[in-house]
């Protein structure tokens, strides 16, 4: 089937996953770049915070480093499954038990992603224990609601598509 | 399957086709085949009347309940 409104989505969600691998690319390469240029780094934030602790500082933004790149492969699940979600229209059925897998992996990777927001508000509460200026952070409520939303729209789903095979063999 | 179809059986009885009951009841002879081989999983109200209609029988001589383990007859 031709949309319109799909083909936009799919451009979209390319160009998103696109990006998503740029951000996990650019993670990375601060990782790297912390232990390369470990030495200025450290002379930099020990003039800033001459009290601080600059090693647990280092370390807790190259854990920061790493939950993004865990944060990007989930994000990576997210747009993927969308993507093969949205190319079962173009082959002509939807309602597959495939979709209602693809979506309870989305709802996983949704998870992970909360769980990772949850790492990086106990790394804010540690930033801010330390005295290292840091980004504020508050709970995103909306995105747990996401989670159960999607995990229960994989249910109906799952369901919903059982219920139309059996109805497929009814004579 | 504990619901045995012997739709076979009355068509014999009856002299007729798959295929002339398909263009009878006005159901495809996809459909028909699902239920003479029993693969369908249910069969509405309407196909068995116009199943029994076109066969001039009752339901109960085209569908059969036979316990587990029993021999298909």
């Amino acid at each position: 089937m031709r949309d319109r409104g799909l083909r936009i989505i799919t451009g979209l969600l390319r160009f998103a996953n696109g990006a998503n691998w740029l951000l996990a690319l650019s993670f990375a390469a601060a990782i790297l770049l912390s232990f390369v240029f470990g030495d200025v780094i450290a002379g930099h934030l020990s003039a800033k915070y001459p009290h601080g602790n600059v090693t647990g500082t280092i370390l807790t933004l190259r854990v920061m480093g790493v939950l993004g790149i865990i944060a990007s492969v989930a994000v990576h699940q997210i747009f993927t499954r969308l993507l093969a979600m949205v190319a079962t229209v173009r082959t002509g059925d939807p309602f597959v038990a495939s979709n209602s897998q693809r979506l309870t992996r989305i709802g996983w990777a949704l998870l992970t992603i909360q769980v990772l927001d949850l790492v990086m508000g106990l790394i804010v509460v540690t930033l801010d224990r330390m005295g290292v200026d840091h980004a504020t952070w508050t709970p995103a409520f909306t995105g747990w609601i996401a989670v159960i939303m999607v995990f229960a729209l994989a249910r109906v789903f799952r369901v919903g598509t059982a219920m139309r095979d059996d109805l497929a063999l009814t004579v | 399957m504990p619901v045995i179809v012997k739709l076979d059986e009355m068509l014999a009885a009856r002299g007729m086709t798959l295929t002339s009951l398909s263009q009878s009841i006005d159901i495809t002879m996809a459909n028909l085949s699902i239920l003479k081989t029993g693969k369908a999983k249910a069969i509405r109200f309407s196909t068995l009347e116009a199943i029994c209609m076109a066969l001039e029988c009752q339901p109960g001589d085209i569908l059969r309940f036979a316990h587990e383990g029993e021999q298909d007859d």
